[in-house]
């Protein structure tokens, strides 16, 4: 057995992305010690940075839109959220995100302007242009700007962890203990608080533009600690992600700014088929243009690597206009403008998450949780552009929250062997795997595809139901797993770690989508196609209890009865 | 399509088992448009989940963490097409950790305790 190192820290922040690194920079200005842990190298993974473009952020008289106003972004989120959204955390939004961008250009960010106008782009769903941006690689720009500045506080740790287990002692986190994958050593980590920043769980789905490390593991950490999980069956589709080559598969093609210019969608035929669906044919909104091309995916017209063809050569300019995309996919060896690109609807943003309130606490005293990791301010849906805010705005509430919650607490103890156990835990996955049967990679593939057919873009009671009868059969095959014994960067055990989680957080998001019988934003049940407000205008909340998921509901927090 | 079927030598050492590192050969069904990453993820996939490579990937020219040597070059393995023939080495200049895996981190230990414990 390895080493078990010890560290004491007062706030550890899991996750290094825009989130986490907000938090641990705000937490660090409070004095104590703060420890920031990452899965894989910080400022080089994660997903802050392929959040190519927007961030929204109502910019007053400094922008190029002064008539835009909190207010009307507050109408455009409720709207676009389908009355779902949390309106508690909206109001804090819609005021904050103008600050975080003029301290991220303090920061260095080199926001793009016109004049001294910050400029501003539009997306569905914008009363105004809101969405400012850097270039076209704004999220990177953030992710290395924050990184600089954690590197010049001298209170800052960084290491490089995967997080398997929160501690507890009564119901409170004390603490947390982690993997180190490079060479498979265990850290006992001694917290006063904790924050959860660890972005979305994209990677259950088999098409996702989400990378790789994408796999809900703050969820999974929180509800393993018993804290509230909120909405965990609203999973937001992009509807044009590219699905081959391989190596680019899930990165998403513009669609709604090509449309105009001339970009069409196509079956495996060569035929025409969005109007079949909407009469706003290719126009459709995202959720909308989503369920077209699924149906039309599920009716067997399908490309060579299972999609729907797109064809971009009427849109002039297209590599300029495009480089992040269009160059980018020409760079990797597709024949563009010409070839016609094979899409289908890929997994964008995790809705649901760890429930919070405006303090960004937990249901646990000493947890926090911000940015996709917490849900769910944005609601059933979320316009584009606000997910990079939401990071900064409440990165920073939690880092905040935590840091002051350390100054008056102490260090506690977990309570029994909690630190032993997940250790034999861990090491009994390893040992077991010499002699199991089947590899969690062949596991995680199959819970991706059903999750992909049965709990995706579209929805149905009988589906939702077979989905959680396969998930049961997988959870069965996941106790006899092989993997290689090897305890150095071992991505089997990793992924061996991964997928019992993700089985659980699959489970947990088709029983609560199973439960909701209507359409709403990203949850459309085909069964139950209409929005029931009467009925259905609440949250659900998963948490575990008696080893099990228990499902309820909670109302929607509402400032603004007459919406806005 | 027919099957296309390529070899591809990629660099093995796990310096707790291993006296010295040696290359393993790999037959890869190659798809159209494939890169070098896409073989690695194929071979750990289907072929021998020993390999040991990083565990992130942007796919976007982003991260760097793809970064492997292919045939004596430091390239992007997501953006590089696999070939017959080619061989894969880890990227050079950073600590190896095993087989392709290296140390790409920017861990810094600050002020704080960190000490053995049993």
């Amino acid at each position: 057995m390895k080493n078990m190192q010890e560290i004491k820290t007062d706030v550890l922040v899991i996750g290094g992305g825009a989130a986490g690194c907000w938090a641990a920079i705000t937490a660090s200005a409070h004095g104590g010690d703060v420890t920031l842990i990452n899965k894989y190298p910080l400022g080089k993974s994660g997903t802050t940075i392929v959040g190519m473009i927007t961030y929204n952020a109502v910019m007053g008289e400094l922008g190029v839109h002064p008539e835009d106003s909190p207010d009307i972004y507050f109408q455009d989120l409720v709207k676009e959220g389908a009355l779902l959204g949390d309106q508690n955390l909206m109001e804090i939004f819609v005021r904050q995100g103008r600050k975080t961008v003029l301290q991220l250009e303090k920061m260095g960010v080199r926001w793009d302007k016109i004049g001294d106008k910050f400029d501003a782009r539009r997306l569905p769903g914008m009363s105004y242009p809101r969405g400012c941006f850097s270039d076209h690689r704004t999220g990177l720009f953030i992710q290395r700007a924050l990184v600089r500045e954690i590197q010049k506080r001298s209170n800052i740790r960084v290491l490089e962890r995967k997080i398997t287990k929160l501690l507890t002692k009564e119901g409170r986190i004390v603490g947390a203990v982690g993997l180190h994958i490079h060479d498979g050593s265990f850290l006992k980590i001694s917290a006063k608080s904790v924050v959860i920043a660890t972005g979305g769980a994209g990677r259950l789905f088999k098409i996702t533009s989400m990378p790789e490390d994408a796999r809900g593991d703050g969820y999974s950490l929180a509800y393993e600690a018993g804290a509230r999980l909120i909405d965990m069956e609203f999973h937001l589709f992009f509807p044009a992600t590219l699905v081959y080559p391989e190596t680019l598969r899930g990165l998403v093609v513009p669609r709604g700014t090509t449309v105009p210019l001339g970009a069409r969608i196509l079956n495996g035929r060569k035929e025409r088929f969005m109007h079949k669906y909407y009469p706003e044919a290719e126009f459709a909104t995202r959720d909308k243009a989503s369920i077209s091309i699924f149906k039309e995916i599920k009716s067997g017209a399908i490309t060579l690597h299972g999609g729907v063809y797109m064809d971009v050569s009427a849109v002039e300019n297209l590599l300029e206009k495009y480089p992040t995309s269009f160059k980018d996919f020409k760079d990797a060896g597709m024949n563009l403008p010409e070839e016609w690109l094979e899409i289908a609807p890929g997994l964008h943003f995790t809705l649901g998450g760890i429930q919070i309130n405006e303090f960004c606490e937990t249901s646990l005293p000493g947890l926090y949780a911000a940015g996709e990791a917490a849900g769910n301010m944005h609601g059933a849906n979320r316009i584009g552009g606000s997910a990079l805010p939401e990071c900064s705005v409440f990165g920073q509430i939690a880092g905040e929250n935590a840091a002051i919650h350390a100054k008056f607490n102490h260090y506690l103890e977990p309570e029994g062997e909690q630190i032993g156990e997940e250790k034999e835990r861990l090491s009994n996955l390893l040992d077991a795997g010499k002699k199991g049967h089947t590899r969690p990679i062949e596991i995680m593939r199959a819970l991706q595809d059903l999750m992909y057919d049965k709990v995706g873009v579209l929805r149905t009671g009988n589906g939702l139901r077979e989905a959680i009868a396969e998930i049961q059969d997988l959870k069965k095959k996941a106790k006899d797993m092989k993997i290689h014994p090897s305890s150095r960067y071992n991505n089997e055990w990793v992924d061996a770690v991964d997928i019992l989680d993700m089985l659980q957080l699959g489970e947990i998001a088709a029983r609560s989508a199973m439960f909701r019988e209507e359409s709403r934003g990203a949850h459309y049940r085909e069964d139950f196609p209409q929005q029931d407000d009467r009925i259905w205008r609440k949250h659900s909340l998963s948490w575990k209890e008696g080893g099990d998921v228990r499902i309820a509901y909670c109302p929607v927090r509402i400032t603004r009865p007459e919406g806005g | 399509m027919s099957e296309n079927k390529i070899k591809v030598k990629i660099f093995r050492f796990d310096p707790e088992v291993d006296k010295q590192p040696h290359f393993q050969k790999y037959e890869v069904v190659k798809t159209e448009k494939m890169s070098v990453l896409s073989a690695v993820q194929y071979i750990y996939e289907k072929l021998d989940g020993s390999l040991s490579f990083s565990g992130y990937f942007c796919y976007r020219k982003l991260c760097g963490l793809c970064q492997m040597k292919i045939d004596e070059k430091n390239r992007l393995s997501c953006r590089t097409p696999v070939e017959d023939g080619m061989v894969i080495e880890p990227a050079p200049g950073y600590p190896l950790i095993k087989d392709l895996a290296v140390d790409f981190s920017a861990e810094r230990e600050g002020k704080g305790s960190e000490n053995e414990d049993l």
